[in-house]
């Protein structure tokens, strides 16, 4: 669906985008992670046509170079904000959005009904707040169904509640089969996410499933264990028991065992849980509950950045 | 139900901006109040409505005074109409979408001249409606209504060069105002045209005739009069001025109105050109 091949894009003597490429295949989703100022944005404005690049870009088979309009037909872009040319009602904004997209003035209409902004459609869209304005922008982009849908930092300035509701939006869309690239420095999204590309100083410093770069990182999940309270010193010892005694061992992280209220917490790498949790029932010791809290490519983030992670 | 095109939509929405933005309501007036009223008052506070032998020197009196204001109508509105919106982030969204650099650049050319041409054919027809009463005189302020369209559409023009080179508004403003200096200013040619004229020197004072669509629409709303109506109300040679007298020597008549038309047309479509070649091989950001 969309291929982006040695893509490179300078301002004046700055490198802002260094021979990047990446892949995101029909009906996947792609989270594009970077600090900010690594290079989403302007990578994204390339796919958009709207900066002069070099590199090969393909959208559904269209270059976006010399088929740009097509190739942008593809595309349903939602931006950081969404910002209107001119002061009007919602209403106004959506016509003229459908407009620009070749879209039957209905199918605004639908989209506002669908997005339970038709009841406002009156009020001014400049009006809106930051969350409105993301459901109003996410509703325009679906406008004629678009295959591919771009997302530029979609939960900046957005509540915890906003999060949670563009995190519904984000699996229904992939329930209906679209194709995302979700582009963050911040994300909680790498759960639902077939594809994670971390950029770096316009460079592309991982790439590839979030379950690979996590394996691949070695990284941990958080465990929280609730025993009785007589167990606790031997749970700790058998967790640690895993673990050689490393003194450079970074604090908070490895073997250590931490007592939470009621709860054991610690961390355990890919293919180890099963061993220690086996062990522990082995011992005889009763799990009264247990919490899994996996790692994601978020809480790995600096670490993946390696080298290419801010100062 | 369709929701109409890309390139009507943008034009109708620059229309819509256009004819509610504070300049063109503030520049409506005090251009009426200027071009019309003022030579009005002045010669027909004694008369119910202006003699038919005044008609010529109240045209030239309105001409002078109107088509060297007219820039300052499109110049600015048109200088800000795309940095506003590269400021506000709303241009990179127009062009996310299929629409084109070219169709945004001619919608918005299209809304622009629109909304300001209306201004312009509105002014003409209510001065000539309070000057001459429909009577004589109506089809000549026709002709001056026909060369001010003109002006202002190379304006409009002019506007999109600066304002696709403009990264942000008050530079784009720095350039309207500037451009307009330039024009009305430091182009005249009132003093060098008679001296050149005198000399036979023709040639040297062609260039700063063609380069200044002031003076290049001055010239064909007065030649369109003399051309067309003839009679006692035509302008004469005199009234033409010296730079109308050179044009006359070296391209003859109707060659010197053809050249005027030309040179208007090729203001136009340059201008146009250049702002599409800028906008189309430049950043988004």
């Amino acid at each position: 669906m969309l291929t982006v091949s040695n893509l490179t894009k300078t301002f004046g003597k700055f490198r802002a985008l260094d021979g990047v490429s990446f892949k995101v295949e029909k009906g996947d989703a792609a989270l594009l992670i970077g600090p900010n100022g690594a290079g989403k944005t302007t990578a994204i404005k390339c796919v958009l046509g709207l900066l002069r690049y070099k590199g090969t870009i393909i959208v559904n088979d269209k270059n976006v170079f010399n088929d740009g309009g097509r190739a942008r037909a593809q595309i349903g872009y939602v931006p950081q904000q969404l910002a209107f040319g001119y002061d009007s009602s919602v209403e106004e904004q959506a016509y003229f959005i459908a407009k620009l997209k070749k879209a039957p003035k209905q199918e605004a209409v639908d989209a506002l009904k669908a997005a339970h902004l038709w009841e406002i459609r009156r009020r001014k869209a400049t009006s809106l707040s930051h969350g409105m304005r993301q459901k109003f922008a996410i509703s325009m982009a679906m406008l004629t169904d678009p295959p591919l849908l771009i997302f530029d930092e979609p939960i900046n300035n957005i509540d915890l509640r906003g999060q949670l509701e563009f995190r519904n939006r984000v699996m229904e869309l992939k329930k209906m089969g679209k194709t995302l690239l979700i582009a963050t420095h911040l994300s909680g999204l790498s759960e639902f996410m077939a594809t994670a590309i971390v950029l770096a100083k316009g460079r592309i410093v991982a790439q590839g499933t979030p379950g690979d770069l996590l394996t691949r990182m070695n990284a941990a999940d958080t465990l929280y264990l609730r025993v009785n309270e007589d167990d606790g010193p031997r749970v700790t010892k058998i967790v640690e028991g895993h673990f050689e005694y490393n003194p450079n061992q970074e604090e908070g992280t490895g073997p250590q065992v931490r007592q939470n209220g009621d709860w054991l917490v610690f961390s355990l790498p890919p293919g180890m849980k099963a061993n220690v949790m086996k062990e522990i029932q082995g011992a005889g010791i009763e799990i009264r509950d247990l919490i899994i809290e996996p790692s994601t490519i978020e809480s790995q983030y600096v670490k993946l950045l390696g080298e290419g992670a801010p100062a | 139900m369709k929701a109409g095109s890309a390139l009507w939509g943008i034009t109708v929405q620059t229309f819509k901006v256009t004819i509610r933005s504070k300049w063109l309501i503030m520049f409506a007036i005090v251009f009426f109040f200027f071009s019309f009223n003022l030579p009005f008052l002045s010669l027909g506070s004694l008369l119910s409505t202006i003699p038919a032998k005044n008609v010529p020197n109240f045209i030239q009196v309105v001409i002078t005074t109107s088509f060297s204001l007219m820039p300052l109508l499109a110049l600015p509105i048109g200088a800000v109409s795309i940095v506003e919106e590269r400021e506000s982030g709303s241009l990179a969204f127009i062009l996310s979408t299929p629409t084109s650099r070219g169709k945004f650049l001619f919608a918005r050319f299209c809304g622009l001249l629109a909304a300001t041409t209306f201004i312009i054919v509105l002014g003409f027809t209510f001065a000539a409606l309070v000057a001459f009463r429909l009577s004589t005189g109506t089809t000549q302020m026709w002709y001056v209504t026909e060369a001010a369209v003109l002006l202002n559409a190379a304006m409009v023009s002019v506007s999109l060069v600066i304002s696709s080179l403009s990264r942000k508004r008050l530079t784009a403003y720095g350039g309207a105002i500037f451009l307009w200096f330039l024009f009305s200013y430091a182009g005249d040619t009132t003093v060098t045209a008679p001296i050149l004229v005198a000399a036979n020197q023709y040639w040297v004072l062609l260039p700063s005739i063609l380069l200044n669509p002031i003076e290049v629409s001055r010239l064909i709303a007065l030649f369109s009069m003399n051309v067309v109506t003839g009679g006692p109300l035509a302008i004469t040679s005199s009234d033409i001025g010296s730079t109308g007298q050179a044009l006359i020597n070296i391209f003859g008549m109707p060659g010197a109105v053809e050249a005027l038309w030309v040179t208007m047309g090729m203001w136009m479509s340059i201008m146009l050109a250049s702002a599409y070649f800028i906008l189309t091989f430049q950043d988004i950001r």
